[in-house]
C-alpha cells in the first residue's frame, strides 16, 4: 500500500471524470443501464457518492478494476461484496452444490436489494444462468442470460462497437455465447464472439483488464478463428496476448494457447513459411506446461500426434 | 490493493503510525466507539470516518482510491518495478527507481519505506553492498514505521505489505550469512502471524506468497528437506490455481532440488526443472533461466527446450 501525495485534492469523482474524458466517453454511455446521466454528473462533481457495487461497475467500463485501487466500504456492502466475489470464485471453479446454496442465501438475505436494483438482479439472474448451463438447460440459459445482460445492455448487438461494457456485462455475454454454441446455434455465438473480440480489443489497457475472457475466447473458438483468419493472423492474436499475460505475469489458459500457438506454426510449416525445428518446440513447451497444470489427457494426446508425426524420441 | 472494511483500515493505519484508540478518537468520538468501529459492529458516520482518517493524514473520501489521479501511472511505474525485481532485473529496477524517485512525496513515511527497501535489494543483488549493510538498510526501512522492531521478535499488531516483506528480507540476509537458526526464527513467527490474522485473500496471497518461498528455501538449506517440499508442493498448487506465475519458477527449481537432495524421482525433478525454466523465460526472467539451465545440464544433459 502506497500513499503517493498527501494533498489529496482529487476525489473519487474527478478521476471518474477525467479518465472518461480521457476515453473520450459520454456520460449517458458510462451511466447507461447502472444510473442516470445526472446522477453520474453529480457523482463527477462530488455532491453524491457511489455505493461498492456501482464504484465497482462504472471503473468496470473504464476499463479499470477496483481493486488496483484501496476503497473502503461499509459494513453490509462489504458482505454482499464477498459474498458476490465468493459465487463467481465458485462458477469458476464449478462448483455448483455451493453455489446453488450460496446463491440462495444472497437471494434471502438480500430480497429488498434485489428488488430494488437492475444491477444486483443483473447479478443475481447471471449466477441462475451459469447453474442452468450447468444442468444444460441451454436454451433457458440464454433467454436468462440476454435478459441479464439486458438490464445495463439493451440492444447491445444493434449498437455494434462503440457500446461501453465492462467486466460483469462481457462476463455475462461470454457465458450467452457458451449457451447460444451448446444450443447449436453457432451463427449467434459466432456474433457474440466476434462481439467481444472487437470489444475487448479496442486498447491495450482493456486487453490487459479483460485478459482472462479474451484468452478464454481465443481458446474455445480457436478452430474458427483459424478458419476465418487463417495461421498467420491467430498467430499473432495469440502472441499478443501471450506478451500481455507475460507482462501481468498471468498463466490463465496458458497450455491451451500454447497449443493454439502450435497448431498455427505447423500450419505455416505446411504453408512452407515456418522452420519444422520451430513446430517441435512449440509443440514440445505445450506438452510440458499441459503436464505443469496436471492436464495429463491433453498431454498424452500430443505425446500420441507428436509420436505419429514427427518420431518423438527425439524431441523431448 | 482491494475492497477493504473502513473500521480494518483505520485500524491498520492507526497501528501503523502508533497511536492510540485514545489519541486517535480525541474530540471526534470516544475510544469505546472506535473500537467498535474497528472491529466492524458499528460503521461510522461520514463526518467521523473523514475526521478521523484526516488527523492520521490520510485522504477522508471514503470511497477513495489511495492514489492521486495523476498518480495512477505511478502505481502502473511502480508495480512495473516490483515485477523487474521479480524477474531479477536489479540494473534495471534500480534505474527505474531513480526516475520514480524524482516524482513521487519522499516525505511519506510509507514512501520512503518502501523506496529504500528496494534500494537496499537491488544494491545487495548487484554486489553493490555487503550482507551486513543489507540488513542495516532493511532494518532502516522496517524501522520508519515499527521503531520498537528489536531485530528478532515480531512487534504486535497488524502489518502491512512491505512490512511484511521487510522481515521475510531481513530474515532471508540471515539465511545468506548461514544463520540459519535465526533466519527460521523469523520465518516461523511470520507463519504464525499469518495463520492467526484475518486479512483480504488477494493481500494474504501475495504477503504470505513471499513467506512460503524464503521459508522452504531456509529449510531446504537447513537440509529439512521433506517440509521443504510439503510447502512448495502446496505453493505450486495455488500458484497454479490462481494462475500466478510470480514466483512459480522458484518454487519449481526448490522443489526439483529438493528431490534430487532426497535421491527420490529424477524424472520429476527433471521435469520440474523444465518446467521452471519455462515459467521463468515467460515472465523475463534471465537470471533464473540461467541458473535452472546450469543445474539442469550438469545433471541431465542437454535441456530439451
Amino acid at each position: 500500500m502506497i500513499f503517493l501525495s498527501e494533498q489529496q485534492t482529487w476525489t473519487v469523482g474527478d478521476i471518474v471524470r477525467r479518465m472518461r474524458e480521457e476515453q473520450g466517453i459520454g456520460l449517458e454511455q458510462l451511466a447507461r443501464g447502472l444510473c442516470s446521466a445526472a446522477t453520474l454528473s453529480r457523482i463527477e462533481a462530488g455532491e453524491r457518492e457511489m455505493d461498492l457495487l456501482l464504484a465497482a461497475r462504472i471503473f468496470q467500463r473504464l476499463g479499470y478494476s477496483i481493486d488496483k485501487y484501496e476503497f473502503y466500504a461499509g459494513a453490509e456492502e462489504l458482505e454482499q461484496w464477498d459474498q458476490r466475489q465468493n459465487m463467481q470464485r465458485l462458477s469458476l471453479a464449478g462448483e455448483t452444490e455451493y453455489l446453488v446454496r450460496e446463491l440462495d442465501r444472497y437471494r434471502k438475505k438480500w430480497a429488498k436489494q434485489i428488488e430494488q436494483n437492475p444491477i444486483q438482479r443483473q447479478f443475481t439472474d447471471y449466477i441462475q444462468g451459469i447453474l442452468l448451463l450447468d444442468e444444460k438447460r441451454f436454451s433457458e440459459a440464454a433467454k436468462l442470460l440476454e435478459e441479464s445482460v439486458s438490464y445495463t445492455v439493451p440492444d447491445w448487438e444493434k449498437e455494434g462497437g462503440q457500446v461501453v461494457i465492462g467486466g460483469m456485462e462481457i462476463e455475462i455475454l461470454d457465458r450467452l455465447g457458451d449457451a447460444y454454441e451448446q444450443m447449436g446455434a453457432l451463427a449467434a455465438g459466432s456474433r457474440v464472439r466476434e462481439f467481444l473480440t472487437r470489444n475487448i480489443s479496442t486498447s491495450r489497457q482493456r486487453m490487459k483488464t479483460y485478459l482472462r475472457p479474451y484468452a478464454g475466447i481465443l481458446c474455445k473458438y480457436a478452430d474458427q478463428l483459424l478458419e476465418e483468419k487463417g495461421a498467420g493472423r491467430t498467430l499473432r492474436s495469440v502472441d499478443e496476448i501471450l506478451e500481455l499475460m507475460s507482462e501481468e505475469k498471468t498463466i490463465y489458459r496458458w497450455p491451451e494457447l500454447l497449443e493454439l500457438r502450435a497448431r498455427c506454426l505447423e500450419q505455416l510449416y505446411r504453408e512452407g513459411t515456418e522452420e519444422k525445428e520451430t513446430v517441435l518446440g512449440a509443440w514440445r513447451k505445450a506438452y510440458y506446461i499441459f503436464r505443469l497444470f496436471e492436464k495429463w489427457k491433453k498431454a498424452e494426446e500430443i505425446h500420441s500426434y507428436l509420436e505419429e508425426e514427427y518420431q518423438w524420441e527425439c524431441i523431448i | 490493493m482491494g475492497v477493504y472494511y473502513l473500521g480494518e483500515v483505520i485500524k491498520r493505519t492507526r497501528e501503523s503510525l502508533g497511536m492510540t484508540q485514545e489519541e486517535l478518537s480525541e474530540g471526534i468520538c470516544t475510544p469505546e466507539t472506535l473500537s467498535r468501529i474497528e472491529t466492524g459492529k458499528r460503521t461510522p458516520n461520514r463526518a467521523n470516518f473523514r475526521a478521523l482518517m484526516e488527523r492520521m493524514g490520510k485522504c477522508g473520501e471514503k470511497y477513495c482510491p489511495h492514489i492521486h489521479a495523476e498518480s495512477y501511472e505511478r502505481m502502473e511505474e511502480w508495480e512495473r518495478i516490483l515485477r523487474l525485481d521479480q524477474a531479477h532485473r536489479f540494473k534495471d529496477a534500480l534505474m527505474e527507481l531513480d526516475e520514480f524517485e524524482e516524482k513521487i512525496d519522499l516525505d511519506d513515511r510509507v514512501n520512503r519505506q518502501a523506496v529504500m527497501r528496494l534500494r537496499a535489494l537491488c544494491e545487495y543483488h548487484l554486489g553493490k553492498i555487503d550482507v551486513p549493510e543489507y540488513r542495516e538498510r532493511l532494518t532502516q526501512s522496517l524501522k520508519i514505521t515499527r521503531p520498537d522492531w528489536d531485530g528478532e521478535h515480531l512487534p504486535a499488531g497488524v502489518f502491512t505489505r512491505t512490512e511484511c516483506f521487510l522481515f521475510c528480507n531481513i530474515a532471508v540476509s540471515y539465511m545468506y550469512e548461514e544463520n540459519l537458526d535465526t533466519a527460521l526464527g523469523i520465518l516461523r513467527q511470520m507463519q504464525i502471524y499469518f495463520e492467526n490474522t484475518r486479512m483480504d485473500e488477494n493481500e494474504k496471497r501475495v504477503s504470505e506468497g513471499l513467506l512460503m518461498s524464503n521459508l522452504s528455501d531456509c529449510l531446504g538449506r537447513a537440509n529439512k528437506n521433506r517440509e521443504a517440499l510439503e510447502i512448495e508442493t502446496e505453493e505450486i498448487r495455488k500458484y497454479l490455481k490462481h494462475h500466478q506465475a510470480g514466483r512459480l519458477s522458484g518454487t519449481l527449481y526448490n522443489y526439483a532440488y529438493d528431490l534430487e537432495v532426497l535421491k527420490e524421482s529424477p524424472e520429476i525433478s527433471r521435469e520440474k526443472l523444465v518446467q521452471a525454466y519455462y515459467v521463468a523465460e515467460f515472465v523475463g526472467d534471465d537470471r533464473g533461466k540461467k541458473h535452472i539451465k546450469k543445474h539442469f545440464e550438469t545433471r541431465y544433459g542437454r535441456i530439451p527446450v
